[in-house]
């Protein structure tokens, strides 16, 4: 539909006034590899042009880290050269947790946007149900730690004689503890980011067909909910209806009827919300010439409707 | 300028014990007529089949102008083609219940006083769930082995990738919670006074989930039975897309039929005083098609031109069949 097409020229755009920009997509069916001409998957923020950097999240990668990661830990924690078999299998195993490609992914933007370092953030957003399962998650993993947090106040008394029998029990806990304020803290403040208005807005690409009217909807839905800041809708690949009135192939004017349709549907169901109407191209966006035009396109007059 | 070595008919001649063929690509690129018309194809060679849609947004029933949602209903004369929409929001809801009483299970265990409702719901909003109940719906009607020949809609590329990509780990996987839940049972066998052995279903739940997951992969990565096709546009995405789905078949060993292309303007409706927009589209096109040529080579078995209107209704859909199989 565009989304990465999208995210890519509004990343030029911003760059081109003179923002630092990263954009970064993790959709697997168009990458920014694609659309910048440039193999890019797994290598970091990568400069495209002066101020606009790119970047592609190699998801396998990141899951090797967490793997090694948790191998780390068990050994610091109990002071084991290597990892018992028995506990390698599970660290394999967990890999092949179905959702996990996609917690990876959104874990490594948390990272980035966590990290800081640019004016702007753009990303196609794919890990949509992660985000905001992260943003529900927040109120649990709250209630969860309050109460771990509560619970080792009590078993205070209960610590002091067991670190005096075992000094060691009294870091282990700690360590653990350290890191579930960690994680905590990590989610408080993405989820601070997702819903901060001020700095964070969310717009939807649509294209004139029906079922795509529908699925933008019920997103939209799911949006209000959670009290994500949506900022607004833009419609894709809409044929100029000026050719029309020209000598066009009989599959063109049909389509253009049947945009006309949907056009007309999308203004009635989304109204003052749509920013931005661009042009069917005549040609791919891929490369940064398209990429300008498309930009161009989104922000300049011409395309409002 | 045809440069198909083995074009669809062909290779159906070559593979007759064909039985799972899926339809795979980009949103928007007609995944779903040309499942529609390899349906009809079938079923005029006299085989029973079924066109089966998984997605958790239909769109058969428009195509066919009948409702087909629900459970299998006939669609042409032939007496023995069939089509169904599965309810995917129905066995969703199904796993969100289960997911539900699981949860509501652990927060009252870890004695945390929040409602389960919004935390369930964003879980299971997560899309790789909802693609989970799609391929779980998709090999029960496969395992139930009704028809000669199943059409889907949608190839479940990601959970393919998944189930056969980490078929190691994932059994690994499951053999772990096996062992644990058998101490877990020993354990519990130990300390209680009665010595009758207790039912648990978990372990039930984990072994079939074992046996359906090696079924499936045996069925999936057998070339005799199953092909997976790819259906582009002339365009740079969607041809992208492709390129990279057909080399994660062949890393997985998942048998890849071929390559369809659709929506090929015909350069004979394009006059040279047609405008601008209209010329500039075919030039495009045709740097496409040889990116097509080079790339997929013999593995294009079709190429579609681009119809006056939306492939739409059963006219339509046997004019498609036609094209598709020459």
């Amino acid at each position: 539909m565009g989304k990465t097409t999208f995210s890519a020229a509004a990343a030029y755009y911003l760059a081109k006034r003179g923002h630092k920009v990263l954009v970064f997509s993790v959709d697997p069916q168009a990458s920014l590899s694609d659309i910048f001409k440039r193999d890019i998957f797994g290598k970091g923020a990568v400069e495209i042009m002066p101020n606009l950097y790119a970047q592609e999240i190699d998801a396998d990668r990141r899951i090797k880290e967490y793997q090694e990661e948790i191998r780390k830990k068990i050994m610091d924690m109990y002071g084991l050269a290597k990892v018992p078999e028995e506990i390698e299998g599970y660290i394999q195993a967990a890999a092949a947790e179905p959702a996990m490609e996609e917690s990876a992914i959104f874990d490594e933007v948390v990272d980035i946007v966590v990290k800081g370092g640019y004016d702007y953030y753009i990303y196609d957003l794919v890990p949509l149900g992660h985000a905001l399962y992260y943003l529900s998650m927040a109120s649990v993993y709250d209630a969860w730690i309050d109460k771990i947090t509560h619970l080792r106040g009590e078993m205070a008394e209960y610590d002091q004689v067991v670190a005096i029998v075992k000094r060691e029990k009294e870091t282990e806990e700690d360590k653990i503890l350290t890191e579930l304020l960690w994680i905590k803290d990590r989610i408080n403040k993405s989820s601070s980011i997702l819903t901060d208005k001020e700095k964070t807005a969310f717009f939807f690409v649509i294209v004139p067909e029906e079922m795509i009217i529908k699925d933008t909807q019920k997103a939209a839905g799911l949006f209000a909910k959670f009290d994500v800041p949506l900022s607004g809708y833009i419609i894709n690949r809409v044929l100029p209806p000026e050719l029309k009135k020209q000598d066009i192939p009989e599959y063109l004017r049909h389509r253009i009827i049947m945009q006309e349709k949907y056009l007309k549907l999308i203004d009635e169901t989304f109204k003052d919300e749509i920013l931005a109407s661009v042009p069917e191209m005549e040609r791919d966006i891929t490369g940064l010439v398209m990429i300008e035009k498309m930009a161009n396109a989104m922000f300049g007059n011409g395309g409002k409707t | 300028m045809s440069g198909i070595t083995t074009n669809m008919t062909d290779y159906m001649k070559a593979h007759p014990k064909l039985k799972y063929v899926f339809f795979g690509g980009k949103g928007g690129v007609g995944k779903t007529i040309m499942a529609g018309a390899a349906a009809l194809w079938f079923a005029k060679q006299g085989k029973k089949t079924l066109l089966a849609s998984t997605n958790p947004v239909h769109s058969l029933s428009n195509l066919l102008n009948q409702n087909v949602f629900g459970k299998p209903v006939l669609i042409c004369d032939e007496k023995q083609c069939f089509a169904f929409e599965i309810d995917t929001k129905e066995s969703i809801e199904r796993s969100k219940k289960e997911i539900r009483e699981k949860i509501a299970w652990f927060l009252k265990f870890a004695d945390i006083t929040i409602k389960a409702e919004e935390f369930v719901e964003s879980a299971t909003m997560n899309p790789a769930f909802e693609e989970s109940a799609m391929f779980e719906n998709m090999i029960d009607l496969m395992f139930k082995d009704e028809y000669e020949i199943y059409v889907f809609d949608t190839a479940p590329t990601a959970n393919a990738r998944r189930l056969l990509g980490m078929s190691k780990v994932y059994s690994l996987w499951v053999e772990k919670m096996l062992k644990s839940r058998d101490e877990a049972k020993v354990l519990r066998k130990a300390l209680s006074y009665t010595k009758k052995e207790e039912k648990d279903p978990l372990m039930d739940y984990l072994l079939q989930f074992k046996d359906r997951m090696a079924h499936a992969k045996v069925l999936l990565t057998d070339p005799e039975k199953t092909s997976f096709f790819f259906v582009t546009l002339p365009e740079s995405l969607p041809i992208a897309v492709i390129t990279r789905f057909i080399q994660w078949f062949h890393d997985f060993g998942i048998p890849v039929g071929g390559v369809i292309v659709n929506g090929l303007i015909q350069k004979e409706t394009v006059k040279p005083d047609s405008p601008e927009f209209v010329r500039n589209r075919v030039k495009m096109q045709d740097e496409h098609m040889e990116e097509i040529w080079q790339k997929f080579g013999d593995g294009v078995r079709s190429v579609i031109p681009l119809f006056e209107t939306e492939i739409q209704g059963p006219v339509m859909l046997h004019k498609l069949a036609d094209r598709l199989f020459i």
